[in-house]
């Protein structure tokens, strides 16, 4: 749904200018009930209204509202389940013909939106000298194929994302992921030679470090749980490029293969495969990072002897 | 300083540039490439302005925030409920969903 109805200009256009929106992530809710009690509370009441909607509906003869954890709702100002749609059968024109339902129902006026939009993926708080990194993963295609972004140059490309918004656009591999994750000075550190380099010197990062970094290069999945992966091999090997004074500039080597099960709960045999290249440049007298910032080259996805998918991983330090 | 060193700068000069482009180029070309591959690499697999209209609607940030401000301000609710993450709090953008 994401890709499709709320990438959608209109559908955007509608929830800003009459709706209260929100998303919840079921699974996370459910599964850390003692930290979320209050909004776990918030959404069980909005199931035992959509059963007593339901009940109703049954008594008067209505076809029920569908109902689960992936579902499209609208629910009137005072909590009455209004409609919802599977995201399934969520596609814009759905989706919109559901607002504009409520809208007309309702008597609702246009707005402004009550809450300002901003990043869903913001950058987190985080100690001064910590390290914070963005990481995106994406599928890529033949540059040759019609869906191929065509201002990148390359082999394999991203996906044109022009494409998104539309009924057909709902594909698990439309849009990139994007996570961060902060590393603290102590594991950054590691990263950096134990003594002065030239240019030439090579030095392996620590095997613990190299786990931390690469334990995210995978591509959009159901399973976002870390702990399932299996690091069956990685290596990342850094090499001085240029050295002025402390400031050092290394050019980032390495590899990854990695069991990656696509679903949660559900093993498969879905590897990752992957040539990790990267350029970090540090001041090796106090130390700090300037810039960290790598990527995959030629990375796969699947299970090996099949159809293995193209993605690409690429990873930047943000300030 | 070397006088006669100085005297010969010229010649010097030449020879140590010479030496420099005999040997240096390749490997320099070479890092100046690897360089410039992974700069734009990494900048064209970020996410588009069009990759993230998410980010255009106006969120509220949870559902009991949600509810309290949609009876505030008399708007229906638009909940949008998805199976993300057993580990990963507020991950929308990494979810398939």
């Amino acid at each position: 749904m994401r890709a499709s109805s709320l990438s959608n200009k209109k559908v955007i256009e509608l929830l800003n200018a009459h709706f209260l929106p929100v998303y919840v992530d079921s699974t996370y809710l459910q599964a850390n009930a003692d930290t979320d009690a209050v909004e776990l509370a918030a959404y069980r009441e909005l199931f035992a209204e959509l059963n007593r909607a339901n009940d109703q509906r049954r008594k008067a003869g209505d076809p029920r509202l569908s109902t689960g954890t992936v579902h499209a709702y609208v629910f009137a100002p005072n909590g009455r389940a209004l409609d919802s749609r599977h995201v399934a059968h969520a596609g814009p024109a759905s989706v919109i013909e559901m607002l504009e339902g409520a809208v007309t129902t309702l008597k609702v006026a246009a707005g402004k939106p009550i809450v300002a939009p901003s990043s869903q993926s913001p950058r987190p708080d985080c100690a001064d000298d910590a390290l914070t990194l963005h990481l995106t993963a994406r599928y890529l295609v033949p540059s040759n194929s019609s869906e191929a972004r065509q201002d990148v140059k390359g082999e394999f490309v991203p996906l044109d994302a022009s494409r998104l918004g539309g009924e057909r656009s709902g594909q698990w591999s439309a849009l990139p992921s994007e996570d961060w994750y902060v590393l603290e000075r102590q594991e950054w550190s590691r990263l950096l030679p134990n003594a002065r380099v030239a240019v030439g010197d090579s030095w392996e990062v620590d095997l613990k470090v190299a786990e931390t970094l690469l334990t995210r290069f995978y591509p959009t999945t159901e399973l976002n749980d870390l702990n399932k992966n299996r690091l069956d091999e990685r290596s990342l090997k850094l090499t001085a490029l240029s050295v002025e004074k402390d400031r050092v500039c290394a050019r980032i080597d390495g590899r990854l293969k990695m069991k990656h099960p696509f679903y949660p709960g559900r093993d498969d045999n879905n590897f990752v495969n992957a040539t990790i290249i990267g350029l970090i440049e540090f001041d090796s007298a106090k130390p700090h990072i300037h810039s960290l910032q790598i990527a995959t080259d030629g990375a796969t996805y699947g299970v090996n002897g099949k159809r293995l998918q193209q993605f690409g991983v690429a990873v930047r330090n943000v300030r | 300083m070397n006088m006669s060193l100085l005297r010969h700068w010229p010649l010097s000069f030449a020879v140590a540039c010479i030496s420099t482009c005999v040997i240096l180029p390749p490997a320099n070309a070479a890092d100046d490439e690897f360089t410039a591959m992974v700069q734009q690499r990494v900048q064209d697999w970020q996410p588009t302005k069009d990759e993230r209209l998410l980010d255009q609607v106006g969120w509220a940030s949870d559902l009991v925030k949600a509810k309290r401000l949609a009876k505030k301000h008399e708007r229906p609710l638009f909940v949008f409920t998805y199976n993300g993450s057993t580990t990963r709090a507020h991950a929308i953008a990494l979810q398939r969903c």
